[in-house]
């Protein structure tokens, strides 16, 4: 066999993902409703395959999907059905090619050939097979099927995170905004030279001045359009919901409606990548435990079909994914009961409703009695909360019991630019992340108790730090008179810090740091300050992490 | 470019108090003057802070601290980017002294317990009068150890 092009491969993988996403589509559509525009799009789409993939190299690709593709054939041209089967067996190809791609990407030369799917259901001329009514140990088998992969999924993601360049589709109309912008910039350039070329500046004053802010206001444009290229729209990953919510419904007999809201608003890539996790848990906890069965909904006056609705709406500071279902809820009085049975709260402790969901996010937490091969993937709660706080985003739950759940979750459009604050620690000025506090609140030292190191907040007591204390080693009581103090909320746990003075808010751009700033635990990143100076931009997640854990090992020397 | 440099190689020579050190030329990216590094905290000493480059950050290491020298610095020190494996860094240095041919065969591989890591310690040169240090510099100002306090810290 010839030596295979590794560019020309790795374009037709990309090119070939895109298309099996939208093949993901058209099967969900076919699902609703058999169209013969549908089914046709679905065959463009093996065709196309096939034949890039044999032009390539990739022939065990072009071999597979010519007979998935003659499976298509056969209904379009009336000799079968459409039935439950073949659906699943177009899903189910487009998960293997998925994964079967990814490895591909990584290692071209990759041999594999689907042997165990085509077992399945295809006899041995590659005919397939029909049974109208799936049995029980065939369903089985498709679980089991299902479960393989899923180890080979963990081998790729663990060989994704070496690829350190990462290949964006950007549409086209974007570039040529950007393009468009970049030509008008050099046109006002090209007039202010020749402004100064025929010395003539103080004749064309005017010009001059009306040209520099054109270039100004064309750069500032320049600049948000640039960012946009990262961003792209939150449509991508509802399919894939869809779909995750389609094949649990399907496993679990249950009938669902998915709505979705503003797929259209956008989001920067590498956020909407570590949100995929999160919502595909959240969604199949609904699916699992939210939704009751048909029969059951029957008689709760109830749609028979439930309902999980999924929105993103742009926001001010970024934007918000709302998934609501309408099922049975969460059920307050069990929650409680649990967290008390794991020692998470203390018996007889009032909370609020609030509260008492929140607890569902704690590590630990887990309303074992249920627990089915679906959400007892080993992600808990906890573990979406971590996820989303990685890329600064916060979750919310709210429920009624008996009408439905709902997540609210906010994140922001992009990592690289964070509202923050400028602050004076030991006469340096630091950032702060507005989303990483709570409140600022000027503090009076006669709020400050125990040697400085409590301070109480609204009647409660919460520990106080001074950041200039993390910072340097500087260790002087200078609190003269009133000072500011941010108070931060991490992991339930309020801490109060303590800054010289606030100097304002500012929208930073996010440098990232070379490695060895790591050795610095405060910092999360680098930014240039309105006055030109280099800042650092202050992990209070990790400083806060750091001094409980310290106030937690000196408890328990002392005691 | 002539004949007579083809097996040698070009070195920067800078001086740190009274000693010279040397280089391979092309391990530096530019020679800059002296800007003031901002405090980045929990960092050894010898770990200046940082500086914004032309819109890139950062990190300063001063080599005389470094290498152990005392006070008494140099008023206009000089720094030298250079590219690392960890990312850019800027090294302090009292003065950059000259370019020099030197083949590297002919670098006396003599390894001395001294200021420099010995791993970073390529030999000496013996160039006219002088006996310079030829130190792997990218090697060298990589190194950054985690500041030994950083743990104890918030206990204050």
């Amino acid at each position: 066999m010839s030596e295979l092009d590794d560019d020309l491969v790795k374009s037709f993988l990309e090119e070939a993902t895109d298309l099996l996403s939208k093949w993901e589509g058209y099967c969900l559509q076919l699902e609703k409703e058999l169209t013969p525009d549908t089914l046709n799009a679905l065959f463009r789409i093996a065709h196309n395959i096939k034949g890039s993939s044999r032009a390539v190299g990739l022939n065990d690709v072009g071999q597979f999907i010519h007979i998935i593709e003659d499976v298509i054939v056969s209904i379009k041209e009336g000799r079968s059905q459409l039935n439950r089967k073949k659906l699943t067996m177009f899903l189910d190809a487009q998960t293997i090619m998925n994964e079967w791609f990814a490895v591909l990407m990584l290692e071209s030369s990759y041999k594999f050939f689907p042997e165990e799917f085509i077992g399945k259901y295809f006899n041995e001329k590659k005919e397939f097979v029909e049974d109208e009514d799936v049995s029980l140990e065939a369903q089985e088998v498709s679980t089991e099927a299902q479960s393989k992969p899923l180890a080979e999924e963990a081998k790729v993601i663990q060989l994704k995170k070496e690829v350190k360049d990462e290949v964006l589709r950007v549409s086209t109309k974007k570039i040529d905004g950007l393009l468009n912008l970049i030509g008008e910039l050099s046109i006002q350039q090209s007039i202010l030279e020749n402004c100064i070329q025929q010395s003539a500046v103080k004749d064309q004053e005017a010009l001059v001045q009306s040209s520099l802010n054109l270039s100004r206001k064309i750069t500032k444009e320049i600049y948000s359009m640039a960012f946009g290229l990262r961003m792209t729209p939150v449509g991508g990953i509802f399919q894939r919901l869809e779909r995750a919510i389609k094949d649990l419904a399907r496993d679990l007999n249950k009938d669902i409606d998915v709505v979705f809201h503003g797929s259209e608003v956008e989001i920067e890539k590498t956020i909407l990548d570590k949100l995929i996790d999160p919502l595909t848990h959240i969604v199949r906890n609904s699916v699992d435990h939210g939704l009751e069965k048909n029969e059951e909904r029957a008689g709760l006056e109830k749609p028979k079909k439930g309902q999980i609705t999924i929105s993103a709406i742009k926001q001010d500071d970024g934007v918000e994914i709302i998934v609501k279902d309408d099922g049975r809820g969460l059920n307050q009085k069990r929650i409680l009961e649990k967290a008390i049975e794991k020692n998470l709260v203390k018996a007889n402790s009032t909370m609020t409703k609030e509260e008492i969901f929140s607890l569902i996010f704690l590590p630990g937490f887990s309303t074992a009695e249920k627990v089915t091969n679906v959400s007892g993937r080993g992600v808990g709660m906890d573990v979406v909360m971590k996820t989303l706080e990685e890329v600064n985003g916060k979750i919310l739950v709210g429920s009624e019991e008996g009408r439905g759940t709902k997540f609210k979750i906010s994140i922001p459009t992009s990592l690289s630019i964070v509202d923050s604050l400028i602050v004076n620690i030991n006469n340096d000025q630091y950032v702060i992340p507005i989303h990483s506090l709570e409140e600022v609140v000027d503090v009076d030292p006669v709020h400050m108790k125990m040697e400085d190191s409590i301070y109480v907040y609204r009647g409660k007591v919460i520990p106080f730090l001074h950041l200039g204390d993390v910072l340097q080693d500087t260790n002087q009581k200078k609190h003269h008179g009133v000072f500011p103090v941010l108070v931060t909320k991490v992991q339930g746990k309020r801490l109060a810090l303590g800054v010289d003075m606030v100097l304002g808010q500012h929208q930073s751009v996010v440098r990232t740091l070379s490695s060895y700033f790591e050795k610095s635990f405060a910092v999360s990143g680098g930014t240039i300050l309105p006055s030109g100076e280099p800042g650092l931009i202050l992990n209070i997640n990790s400083i806060s992490e750091k001094y409980f854990k310290y106030l937690q090992t000196s408890k328990e020397v002392s005691a | 470019m002539s004949e007579v440099h083809e097996d040698k190689e070009r070195y920067l020579v800078y001086r740190i108090k009274d000693e010279l050190y040397a280089s391979p030329l092309l391990d530096f990216k530019e020679v800059i003057e002296f800007i003031k590094p901002k405090i980045v905290p929990n960092m050894p000493n010898y770990f200046s802070g940082m500086v914004n480059l032309r819109g890139l950050i950062m990190g300063v290491i001063d080599l005389r601290k470094k290498l152990g020298y005392q006070e008494n610095y140099e008023l206009k020190p000089s720094m030298l980017i250079c590219e690392t494996d960890v990312g850019p860094l800027a090294a302090i240095i009292d003065k950059v002294e000259f370019v020099v041919y030197f083949s590297p065969t002919e670098i006396q591989d003599l390894k001395v317990e001294g200021k420099v890591d010995i791993s970073c310690l390529q030999g000496f040169m013996q160039y006219q009068e002088h006996l310079i240090s030829v130190i792997d510099i990218k090697k060298f100002v990589s190194n950054i150890e985690k500041s030994e306090k950083v743990e104890q810290e918030k206990a204050a």
